[in-house]
């Protein structure tokens, strides 16, 4: 009989988890978490955090191991017994229903409010709550109105009136921007005060610190230890969570080339969003070979728009893209790929990729119609496409078993270094990467950054779309703002500080173009 | 007590043999299910499941049933490429009467005194039937690629203007009914010679020739189209694998968005598959008239093969090779049925009844293909 003190709300105990194929997602863990506590899940992607805290909320049945919740033994075989027990789930990707409001994603499928529901009482439920952990939503509106960090409300709510007194956030702050952030550990803080025990999955080392009283690292499916923020530092969760030493500063040679002939000329762009209003007003820059170009700027500010628009994805309205010389502003996407432009989408998934087919069908694309890869523009050349793949798989290092696989079995660093890998073939002369490293753990960032950099010596101009401020910093030689479509200025990074930057994202601050 | 509850997992790698593995059980499973139905009208399900034997087992019932499936060969590899791309072409039955109709010209020509060496009227049929099935079927194609239109809508509705053209064609007064005089002289004295006369009100075309008929496998009562047909389909599994047009055709049908990122120009493809599409189903239609039907009427609809290659296509799970014996059980389920209405004197409805379950139960069977269920015995 194991004996289990008062405050352990959750206990894990050995917990195994085999998939088909033989991957070991769970290697007897065992984890536990305080009454009050914010207990933070740190690891890589594919360490075994997610199938972990889906044991628990009954998604996953384990191959072997107990689950104690408030110190009893119980076993969880579907989310309705999760919610029996108390425990709530802001899954990483939200579930709610987009058209419909808060309310009615909130009390979907609660039976005490009725098959008339209670709309009233449930608003005023919401609105308390809101007060209580202090963060503002309207409950009359549509979940397609809201930000995403007004969706991670929702789904907070969403459990808690569900009765929820442990909650386990799945990487809650991938899509929030520093401040929601910010606004998101507040409310959490206040969670804690309140006697609400949470589980904060994520694989940021700063979050982990700042926010958690205990941390517990996993690593390949195997817990690595359990500590508290006061006794480690950020070097030594990460080599705790990669099992090596992870630079946090990669060097970055001073710049070579100084060209004179731009690569990429923007002028007086103008380019509309999906919903049909201008996401990008009137921007003008120009991209030099050898140099990183940051935009900075809050998700959403139309940094998505302009690469597109780059890539030949969205025709502008108005203004003129200009590519080695040539007018390209309403050319083709294969027209300005010919023009050796690579493009490293936001979307890896859906853009990026075909996750369902192999990856040397991922890795041939945009060069399939190729000599050596097809004879004649008909007929594909195997011989030549698998060793193509076989070299660039090794090249960039893509951990796969083989070229065969579906691209739907990487994990997102893989994925992106299959992108990468393709995307750089051929040595561009302008890259656009949007947001190449979100979502992604300390070990790809790093790759990632270091390609960007490497191809930077080469002599390619990068374009670089990023929200995290230090990645801007770090990569950057010359960074351009953008805040509600319209640039802010365009600053040396040499001579760029972080509150400067910080104004011109939120458009207090306006600098002349140099 | 123990309590056993059942729970459905979807299964994280599906391998090769389990596709084909499921759909035998499945099929069984069916053909099994279907005996309840004689058990509702008072027959012993041995009886039916004796047929059913028997007609997988005599060579002469199989004959029988590769011949009936040969129009479904080519109207199941017609939807090959396009399914792969996600482009949902419900239109075959269309193309496949376009098709017939396009079979049909030189042998109006014929009976109207027009005439060509003998040796030449199935390569010509054959080359109309492709031309006017596959510029059919560009039809749904241009409009979804220029204008984004749902081409399951336009390429079903154009079955229906291409089924009435073929009333407007052969009905009493129409430009090809039998009954035109311009086949007076000819087919006539055709007639006569074979002893018959032309029925008054016959809604259908003259009769295609002897020499316009394909002919049959030495040894057997299959029609040569067969040779065709698995011709076509080791060219679609060569093009869906091997070649540029197959690579992009799954690039498409994995994403668009990646495609028009990567550069395929949709039009284009889109154009290319569906008119490759539209010759298949159009051939179908050619060796329908020309080797079964012999006469263009609006009869031609009744076995909706078309609509059947879509069954067809999706249970081989677009692989070409596969598609030629589906349509082979296909054929054989119709002969069942066959046999059961002459032998056991069973009502035609419990017969398409007993097929009906059957593919309803291969269609089940998909579930089992992605998901695992598991009996767990709780506490």
């Amino acid at each position: 009989m194991t004996i289990i003190s008062e405050d352990t709300v959750v206990l894990l105990k050995d917990i195994v988890k085999t998939f088909p194929g033989g991957v070991v997602a769970n290697d007897h863990i065992t984890f536990d978490l305080k009454r009050g506590e914010i207990h933070g899940l740190l690891g890589e992607n594919g360490a075994g955090k997610t199938t972990l805290m889906n044991i628990l909320y009954g998604l996953y049945k384990p191959d072997s191991g107990e689950i104690y919740i408030k110190g009893r033994k119980v076993k969880i075989s579907s989310p309705k017994d999760a919610i029996k027990h108390g425990i709530g789930l802001v899954p990483q990707h939200f579930k709610l229903v987009e058209v419909h409001t808060v309310i009615e994603n909130i009390i979907l499928g609660l039976k005490e409010y009725g098959f008339v529901l209670r709309v009233k009482e449930a608003e005023k439920k919401i609105l308390e709550l809101a007060e209580k952990y202090g963060f503002r939503i309207d409950p009359k509106a549509k979940i397609w109105q809201l930000s995403m960090g007004e969706r991670q409300y929702v789904e907070i709510i969403k459990a808690l009136f569900r009765k929820a007194d442990i909650l386990i956030l799945d990487e809650p702050t991938t899509v929030l921007t520093p401040q929601e952030t910010k606004q998101l550990f507040n409310v959490l803080r206040k969670m804690r005060e309140e006697g609400k025990s949470i589980i904060f999955i994520t694989h940021k080392l700063d979050e982990a610190l700042s926010l958690c009283d205990r941390i517990t690292v996993l690593r390949k499916g195997k817990k690595v230890g359990t500590v508290t923020p006061d006794k480690v530092t950020k070097v030594d969760l990460a080599k705790m969570m990669v099992g090596r030493e992870v630079l946090f500063k990669i060097s970055k040679e001073e710049k070579k080339i100084k060209a004179k002939e731009p690569i990429l000329i923007i002028e007086d762009l103008n380019v509309l969003s999906d919903k049909g209003v201008l996401a990008v007003k009137n921007i003008s820059f120009k991209v030099y070979p050898g140099e990183i170009l940051g935009i900075a700027g809050i998700a959403g500010s139309g940094q998505e728009e302009l690469a597109e628009a780059i890539a030949g994805l969205r025709k502008p309205v108005s203004g003129k893209i200009i590519i080695k010389g040539r007018d390209v502003t309403n050319a083709s996407p294969k027209d300005i790929y010919e023009l050796k432009v690579a493009y490293i989408p936001e979307d890896r998934v859906r853009v990026g990729s075909l996750p369902n087919l192999s990856l040397w069908e991922n890795l041939i694309l945009k060069h399939h119609r190729k000599e050596p890869l097809v004879k004649n523009k008909i007929i594909l050349n195997f011989k030549e496409i698998f060793k193509f793949a076989e070299e660039r798989k090794k090249e960039f290092d893509i951990m796969a078993p083989n070229i065969y696989v579906p691209a739907r079995t990487l994990s997102g660093g893989n994925l992106q270094k299959l992108i990468l890998a393709r995307e750089l073939t051929g040595n561009p002369d302008l890259i656009l990467a949007v947001y190449p490293t979100r979502g992604l753990d300390v070990g790809a960032t790093e790759y990632v950054r270091k390609i960007l950099l490497r191809e930077r010596d080469r002599g390619a101009a990068v374009i670089l779309i990023s929200e995290e401020l230090d990645e801007i910093f770090q990569l950057s030689d010359r960074i351009a703002v953008i805040h509600n479509g319209e640039l802010m200025g365009i600053v040396p990074a040499e001579q760029a500080t972080i509150e400067e930057i910080g104004l011109m994202m939120g458009g207090a601050l306006r600098k002349q173009s140099s | 007590m123990p309590r056993i509850k059942i729970k459905v997992e979807r299964r994280l790698i599906v391998s090769k043999k389990l596709p084909a593995l499921i759909s035998i059980i499945s099929a069984i499973a069916g053909i099994l299910a279907g005996g309840l139905l004689f058990l509702i009208v008072g027959r012993s399900p041995l009886e039916a499941y004796a047929i059913v034997a028997e007609v997988f087992s005599d060579p002469k019932s199989l004959m029988g049933a590769v011949e009936i499936g040969i129009p479904i060969m080519f109207t199941s590899l017609a939807l090959v490429l396009p399914f792969r791309m996600a482009f949902f072409n419900i239109g075959g039955e269309g193309q496949f009467y376009m098709g017939a109709i396009g079979a049909m010209i030189p042998v109006i020509l014929y009976w109207g005194g027009v005439d060509l060496p003998h040796g030449l009227y199935l390569p010509i049929m054959a080359i109309l039937a492709a031309l006017f099935g596959g510029v059919w079927a560009l039809v749904p194609a241009f409009l979804r690629a220029k204008w984004k239109v749902n081409e399951i809508l336009t390429s079903l509705m154009m079955n229906f203007i291409a089924w009435q053209f073929i009333w407007y064609l052969v009905s009493p007064g129409g430009p090809w009914n039998e009954a035109n005089p311009a086949f007076k002289e000819r087919y006539l004295a055709y007639l006569k010679e074979q002893g018959v006369s032309i029925i008054p009100g016959f809604k259908g075309t003259p009769l295609v020739p002897e020499f316009a008929r394909p002919p049959v496998i030495p040894g057997t009562t299959i029609s040569s189209a067969l040779i065709l047909a698995i011709i076509i389909a080791i060219i679609m599994y060569f093009i869906s694998t091997r070649t540029l047009l197959g690579y992009e055709v799954r690039v498409v049908g994995e994403s668009e968005l990646a495609s028009r990122y990567a550069g395929i120009n949709y039009m284009r493809l889109v154009l290319i598959v569906m008119f490759i599409s539209g010759v298949l189903a159009g051939l179908g239609g050619f060796i329908n008239l020309s080797s079964d039907l012999l006469k263009l009427t609006p009869e031609i609809a009744a076995p909706g093969y078309g609509y059947a290659g879509i069954i067809a296509a999706w249970l081989s799970r677009l692989n070409p090779i596969a598609c030629i014996l589906v349509a082979v059980f296909f054929g054989a389920l119709t002969q069942v049925g066959y046999t059961m209405q002459q032998y056991l004197r069973i009502s035609h409805f419990v017969s398409v009844g007993f097929e009906g379950l059957i593919f309803l139960f291969l269609v089940l069977g998909d579930f089992f293909i992605h998901y695992r269920v598991r009996l767990i015995r709780g506490e």
